[in-house]
């Protein structure tokens, strides 16, 4: 948990705005993994023991310990499928994807899965929440005063 | 099981069925309309960015399921997979009542006149793209069609100004509802496409605008295409002729039954259809006639396992051209940047249209309405557009999408795609789905003269953006692959030489009395426009020359 937590935060790290961690992704993912991504939990568990295993050899240190930097780093060679080989046989490309994906289904999806707590990411871009039928529009500006 | 005879069964409730159902029901034929799916109500609309019929992230909410419906897809490359319905390459529609009208976004657009005759408008001009192409004009006219587009837009409810529209064909009746008022987005365009001399007007939707049959207008909630409208504001056939049908007391609509095949006798007319219900038990309802509106896909794939002594490779097959000239549209365009805010929240975000490049173009066959696109929800914002050279995550990616959701507006358009013999649906010789029946392959590309059009599209969609006020304008482009998806049509093309086609003008199958299409299958091109209209206006013609002509039992 700690670790997809640091994973889904270098994706989508806060700011100004809450993190993924903050919005629910490791909510979304882990209830998805129950669900519609049953087929992806051996996926899930085999690359969070392999990142682990990996910032260990790298930098002696558990990989939500390391500094922002740092995590950028190992995702990024992830990204370019150039993670060390004896960790990620392909290089982590797959399991980058895997979670990327997630991460930003969970941050800027529906709250009804688990994810984008309190209209997180919708605030940060200003759309309205849901209207309730029959009533006039939300205002977001009104809506989310902190955001206008 | 036979059950008792009826004068007609149509086999899918989508675009085209009910309407072939209402316009016999309603001339006191008895009627049975069998529907893979299940009928759904308004509240059945979640507004679930993640599952919808444009997003199957987390599935589809108006099918077909996930399990139990494979495909088989056949890449570019020759390799095949079996993908279900939320994977990339099973060209999914939707399996419900109202099919694709259910969830649409619901342009409601006529063909241009010259959409029917491609090749008599293009074949000396344009001699490359009849290179390795089935490019053809159509057996019947926009002037047939005509009265048929009218009827449409006024029982199924149509809304929208097409008089600026300078380019139209002729008409004879205003459409039946007003626009909705422009978004922030249209009067941006407006304004550019008036500078570049072009003729802006309001899109045609199948939407209330204001409450028309009894149902509301338009809330302009940003949940519009992809899902079923929660205040009963969108048009389609659920709604509308089904209701209608089903008044009369002559129609009995059957859900969750999958036809499996059309049963033919000895001299090659159809008896009535073999169906399974949803406990899997096999039916067979005898019928006078047969009518198959099940899309482009399922349609061929039907009429392909209906097979018999006369036609062994499948009804109406008898020249092999069952299931040839799958299309769908090749939707092509540009994102604009702007300094202002663009986005105002106001559904259904497409608004504004040119029709100045669907003909005519330099040195091109047909070309596309553009349009700008509906609302852009956030998560297929950030899994479908990004600026050239901003990363795809990290801090980078966020500011991106904080500073740049509401200032992008999209502008794009259904490139008319030149239809090519060998993309097609088949039956695969393997895979069956979940009652045995054989699933639909899909295979082929796109002719090469089709993304010539689209590329000049995606130019000029991004000259409108610039001339705009856009500050930055990068193209969306379109791929080789075999196209269909929610526009899938032309696999069971209409023409009057049983050689070279698998309908009569009247949608009546070649060889047999009494076996009809209703559906984009028997579409010759498919316009540079959205098709649904063009499938009810078909299906009215073809409905009401039924009710008229034919034999009841």
């Amino acid at each position: 948990m700690e670790t997809l937590g640091a994973w889904v935060d270098t994706l989508i790290p806060p700011d100004e705005d809450p993190g993924a961690r903050e919005a629910g992704v490791v909510r979304y993912i882990d209830l998805q993994l129950t669900r519609w991504f049953r087929r992806h939990r051996a996926d899930y568990r085999d690359a969070l023991a392999r990142i682990e295993r990996w910032s260990r050899a790298r930098h002696g240190r558990r990989f939500a310990e390391l500094t922002p930097d740092g995590r950028e780093e190992m995702l990024a060679l992830m990204e370019q499928g150039e993670a060390d080989r004896e960790h990620f046989p392909n290089g982590g490309k797959s399991a980058f994807e895997l979670v990327l994906a997630h991460a930003m289904q969970g941050f800027y999806g529906n709250p009804r899965h688990g994810g984008n707590r309190g209209y997180a990411s919708w605030k940060m871009i200003g759309v309205p929440p849901m209207p309730v039928r029959g009533r006039e529009h939300y205002d977001a500006a009104k809506t989310y005063p902190e955001k206008s | 099981m036979p059950l008792p005879k009826v004068d007609a069964v149509v086999i899918g409730a989508g675009a085209g069925g009910p309407i072939v159902a209402k316009e016999l029901a309603v001339a006191g034929w008895r009627v049975v309309l069998l529907e893979k799916g299940r009928w759904y109500t308004p509240a059945d609309c979640h507004k679930d960015d993640l599952r919808n019929q444009r997003n199957a992230t987390l599935g589809y909410p108006f099918g077909p399921g996930e399990e139990g419906n494979p495909r088989v897809f056949v890449d570019l490359d020759g390799r095949e997979r079996v993908v279900k319905p939320s994977e990339p390459g099973y060209n999914n529609n939707a399996f419900c009542v109202g099919g694709g009208t259910l969830s649409y976004g619901a342009m409601a657009w006529r063909f241009h006149p010259n959409d029917f005759r491609m090749r008599s408008t293009y074949a000396s001009k344009i001699p490359r793209a009849f290179e390795n192409s089935t490019l053809e004009d159509w057996p019947i006219s926009y002037e047939d069609l005509e009265p048929f587009y009218e009827k449409a837009e006024w029982e199924i409810g149509v809304s929208g100004d097409v008089s600026g529209d300078p380019f139209k064909g002729p008409r004879r009746r205003a459409l039946p509802m007003p626009p909705l008022p422009p978004t922030r987005e249209h009067e941006i365009l407006e304004k550019g496409a008036r500078r570049l001399g072009l003729h802006p007007f309001y899109i045609p939707m199948l939407r209330n605008s204001v409450p028309y049959n009894g149902r509301p207008a338009c809330m302009r909630c940003r949940w519009c295409v992809g899902f079923a409208c929660e205040v009963d504001a969108k048009n389609g056939t659920q709604n509308t002729v089904l209701p209608t049908a089903l008044a009369t007391g002559n129609l009995e609509l059957r859900t969750e039954c999958s036809a499996r095949e059309i049963l033919v006798d000895s001299r090659g007319n159809a008896t009535g259809v073999a169906y399974f219900d949803r406990d899997g038990r096999l039916w067979e309802q005898p019928a006078r006639y047969v009518v198959a509106a099940c899309g482009a896909i399922e349609s061929a794939r039907l009429l392909l396992n209906s097979r018999s002594r006369l036609y062994p490779d499948g009804l109406g097959n008898r020249y092999g051209w069952v299931g040839r000239n799958l299309q769908g549209h090749t939707y092509t365009g540009a994102n604009g940047l702007f300094e202002e805010i663009v986005y105002d929240d106001l559904g259904p975000g497409a608004s504004i249209a040119i029709c100045d490049y669907v003909h005519g173009n330099p040195g091109l066959a047909g070309g596309a309405m553009l349009a700008n696109e509906f609302i852009r929800l956030p998560y297929q914002f950030v899994s479908g557009i990004r600026e050239p050279g901003v990363p795809r995550w990290g801090r980078a990616h966020k500011d991106f999408v904080r500073r740049a959701y509401r200032r992008i507006l999209p502008v794009q358009g259904p490139t008319q795609e030149i239809p090519v013999f060998e993309s097609r649906v088949t039956l695969d010789p393997r895979v069956r789905d979940k009652f045995g029946i054989p699933v639909a392959r899909i295979s082929g590309y796109r002719h090469p003269h089709t993304l010539e059009v689209s590329e000049y599209m995606a130019e000029r969609a991004g000259e409108w953006l610039r001339a705009s006020g856009a500050v930055k304008v990068w193209p969306r482009r379109a791929g080789r692959g075999v196209s269909g998806g929610q526009h899938q049509a032309g696999t069971c093309r209409m023409g009057a030489d049983p050689k070279t086609s698998v309908v009569d003008p009247w949608c009546r199958v070649h060889d047999t009395d009494n076996v009809y299409v209703a559906d984009a299958s028997v579409h010759v091109t498919n316009g540079a426009y959205n098709p649904v209209l063009t499938i009810m206006a078909i299906a009215y013609r073809a409905g009401g020359h039924l009710a008229r002509q034919g034999r009841r039992a």
